[in-house]
């Protein structure tokens, strides 16, 4: 089983511009140097630019311009696989994948990229962090890997713990990023690693300040072209009026974090425009379904039902976003369940479902803060409103941050979010409500039934025998025992001058490399 | 004398101390630095490790203990975020700062001392009014909107200065403007209340009245005695040089110790945080420390512990 999704066009592409950048001919030299550096401001500084440690958003957005993996997402809707760092792969076994390393392909220091890179980055040395701690959000994905076997200086077999059907997913997602062995031998402390880590991507590090700007260089040996920028220059700008002024003063090409409200002003500009959409992410409000109130599943039931979410996201977000059929994405591909119901908005069945639990307008708590999720404030406030039209009760209390929000006892409702990780319900609800997941391990909801479906899934790897749990899980979820109301898919914009040619994916990551589908479509 | 600055002293060591306990418990009830740090996708078992790193899965008043413990030792702790020593990240940042506020402070004092003065001199004059007004208008406005005015005007419309950031001079001017301002206005106000307070004493009447130059009793007697009260505010913006441009640097992306103080706040950092706190009390008491000798300067009845008034 091999799968590949580069077009022709996208290979010639390709295969000319790492020609004519290797060559070093006056052509390639001229091409470089017409290019320019790009400037974006954006809100927060990463924690660190080493993927394995942060899936921080800041991180995010700068580890995919220094990494590859070794299979790729194309970033379409359809979140089909594309090669990276290995040319094809092939199936060995239920658990186990041989992948075939594309050769030629260099470091940002100019080292040779091997199957010794491969075997180090997913050693437990690089996966588990500083001191072997786990300090790391990679082994969220990394997790199922067993061992890298290296059977040539360019093909590995890389084995799971047990059969594992989304291997080739874990491969692609966040945290299996390859770093060169050699150069973090050198550094010899996570410390100084950190501090300027060596990938194969399109742009190398040059600086990073605290809080101040992160500075990459184009990579101009990159095995997939010429980057389309001779640089990248990050700058923190966390207030989002003073990232639109210095977008508007030109002093930024691109600028992250914006809210509705600011599209019209971006737009009034002709060399302005916003760009992004929707994100494999889903906007929902946790339930503490252990209070008082809450416990009664028709009482949670109609606080979904009472929500009218096609005129929510037309005010907020100008019907820039999906509402989804239950906590999935079709991005899931056989795990996505197409013709499970759509979140139906029926005030009448509500006003049923309330009368049935014996609910009479009992205070029901929304934990509330600061607008962390773009336009959450308005958005709760719409909520209420509608809530208080099919006669549930809510009073919002506003919060500093999740920690305040999260003690216990909760006995409320609070917004959160789910990014998956990968496309798969293994890699989403499962991290929400699953028994590790956000909700149970904060002691405010579980099913046994849904945990135990969840461990089936993860040994199934039959399509159909996953459909059938995943239809049930997303049951529990929707309808028998919801731990949330889910609201919309999220959305990521940005704001950017058109003369620069860079087209949104499907995740928080942001590519500015020679595979941004604004590049391998022209 | 010396009971007068021992007391002082003590005093000023007290309120570091309970500025420090106050911010370090507020710190650590109200938020979660795993979650701030490591970010909404972080698993449960990343969190837990993190918080074992950091010593914050210990019972708060073993926290409290071990950071009181290295304060004595001189260690302030590491920044969460960073991995450094939080102190050297705290000094790093100071003269960013002070490369606003020290020519911040200056402006305060041209543009204060003396419109107040005026005012005063003329009061209800044209002047005095126009003023007034401006110095009502400053000190309300609130310096993040003044900021944000400045760089519509200034920035956008006519490009003539960057919006924030840093890289040159250009880059200083408006974030000047916008601390210097506020400063200003609410200086004037103080010596102007000073100046017609003095004025109005018998004193300055006498003085008047045995034909002493105008210029000279103001010189030697007015301005002198409406220097307390003004050496009072000017000290508090002495101890505010440090910190007191936290919105200016927010609004202006400048890398400055405000800055550094907002993003460890949200992150919880609180070795950073701490670090902050304890420079800024210090600055502050020592700058009240100063005040209080500069009284015993101006007015020797107070480090006497005489303010006169019974006799």
């Amino acid at each position: 089983m091999s799968n590949f999704s580069l077009t022709r066009r996208q290979l010639i592409a390709t295969g000319v511009a790492s020609l004519l950048a290797a060559s070093g001919t006056p052509f390639a030299r001229a091409l470089a140097a017409e290019r320019k550096t790009l400037k974006i401001g954006m809100s927060g500084f990463p924690p660190a630019v080493e993927p394995v440690l942060y899936a921080h958003t800041a991180t995010r957005r700068i580890a995919p311009q220094m990494f590859d993996t070794l299979i790729a997402f194309d970033q379409t809707p359809e979140m089909g696989l594309r090669p990276g760092l290995a040319e094809r792969w092939e199936r060995v076994d239920g658990k186990s994948l041989r992948l075939l390393l594309r050769k030629g392909v260099t470091f940002h220091d100019g080292g040779p990229f091997t199957a010794e890179d491969v075997a180090f980055s997913f050693s437990p040395e690089h996966l588990l962090g500083p001191d072997m701690a786990g300090k790391v959000t990679a082994m969220q994905t990394m997790d199922t890997i067993a061992k890298v076997v290296i059977v040539d200086s360019h093909t590995v077999i890389v084995h799971a713990k047990a059969d594992d059907a989304l291997l080739e997913k874990r491969l692609a997602s966040w945290g299996s990023e390859i770093v060169s062995k050699r150069a973090f031998e050198a550094a010899g402390s996570w410390d100084a690693w950190t501090a300027a880590p060596v990938g194969t991507g399109p742009y190398r590090i040059v600086s990073q300040t605290l809080d101040v700007e992160v500075k990459l260089a184009a990579h101009d040996s990159y095995w997939g072209g010429l980057p389309p920028f001779s640089g990248i220059h990050f700058r923190v700008i966390p207030e989002l009026a003073s990232r639109m002024n210095a977008l508007l003063a030109g002093e930024v090409d691109f600028i992250t974090d914006i809210a509705p409200d600011m599209f019209a002003e971006i737009e009034k500009h002709p060399e302005l425009e916003v760009t992004g959409g929707p994100v494999q992410n889903i906007r929902y409000l946790a339930i503490d379904a252990t209070g008082p109130v809450l416990e009664k599943v028709g009482v949670r039931r109609a606080m979904s039902l009472g929500l009218d979410r096609k005129a929510l996201v037309q005010a907020l977000w100008q019907d820039r976003l999906p509402i989804p059929n239950g906590f999935q994405f079709p991005s899931f591909g056989e795990a996505y369940i197409e013709d499970f119901p759509a979140l139906a908005y029926d005030p009448d069945l509500a006003r049923k479902l309330l009368a049935e639990s014996g609910y009479n307008g009992e205070t029901i708590t929304y934990k509330l803060l600061n607008n962390y999720y773009p336009a959450q404030v308005s958005g709760a406030q719409i909520m209420v409103e509608m809530w208080r039209a099919v006669g549930i009760n809510v009073e919002i209390q506003m919060m500093e941050n999740f920690a305040q929000i999260q003690t216990k006892p909760v006995h409320a409702i609070y917004d959160s979010s789910s990014t998956a990780i990968f496309p798969d319900p293994l890699a989403h609800a499962w991290r929400e409500f699953g028994p590790k997941g956000t909700l149970p391990k904060g002691s405010i909801w579980k099913n046994e039934e849904y945990f135990g479906l969840g461990e089936k899934l993860k040994e199934s790897a039959d399509p159909q025998a996953r459909r059938s749990i995943i239809r049930r899980m997303l049951e529990i979820v929707d309808r028998d025992d919801p731990p949330c109301v889910i609201l919309h898919g999220s959305g990521q914009f940005y704001g950017k001058r058109k003369d620069v040619a860079w087209a949104p994916g499907q995740t928080l990551d942001l590519n500015f490399g020679p595979f941004n589908a604004a590049h391998t479509q022209n | 004398m010396f009971r007068f600055f021992a007391i002082r002293v003590l005093r000023a060591v007290l309120t570091v101390a309970l500025v420090v306990t106050f911010a370090f418990i507020v710190l650590r009830l109200s938020g979660d630095p795993a979650r701030s740090i490591m970010g909404d996708d972080a698993s449960p078992e990343a969190m837990t490790a993190f918080r074992r790193e950091w010593g914050l899965d210990q019972p708060l008043w073993m926290q409290y203990f071990h950071y009181f413990a290295a304060i004595f030792e001189g260690e302030l702790g590491r920044s969460m975020r960073g991995g450094v020593p939080a102190l050297d990240l705290v000094l790093e940042r100071i003269p960013a700062t002070l490369m606003l506020t020290l020519p911040a402070f200056l402006m305060k004092l041209a543009i204060g001392i003396p419109a107040g003065v005026y005012a005063a001199l003329y009061r209800d004059s044209v002047i005095d009014r126009a003023v007034m007004v401006t110095a009502v208008a400053g000190y309300t406005v609130p310096s993040f909107v003044l900021g944000l005015v400045l760089v519509q005007l200034l920035a956008i419309w006519v490009a003539w200065l960057p919006t924030g950031g840093t890289g040159g001079l250009q880059h200083l001017i408006l974030p000047i403007i916008t601390l210097g301002v506020g400063g200003a206005a609410v200086l004037a106000r103080f010596v102007r209340s000073a100046m017609l307070e003095v004025l109005g004493q018998p004193y300055i009447r006498a003085a008047s009245a045995k034909g002493i130059p105008w210029a000279s009793v103001v010189r030697g007697h007015a301005l002198p005695n409406a220097a307390i009260p003004t050496v009072t505010i000017v000290g508090f913006m002495v101890g505010n040089l440090i910190a007191g441009s936290v919105v200016v640097e927010s609004v202006f992306s400048w890398p400055g110790v405000g800055n550094l103080l907002v993003v460890s706040v949200a992150a919880r950092d609180l070795a950073v945080v701490q670090s902050i706190l304890l420079l800024v009390a210090a600055a502050m008491v020592f700058s009240n420390l100063i005040v209080d000798f500069l009284y015993g300067v101006l007015d020797p009845r107070l480090a006497n512990g005489n303010t006169g008034g019974d006799h």
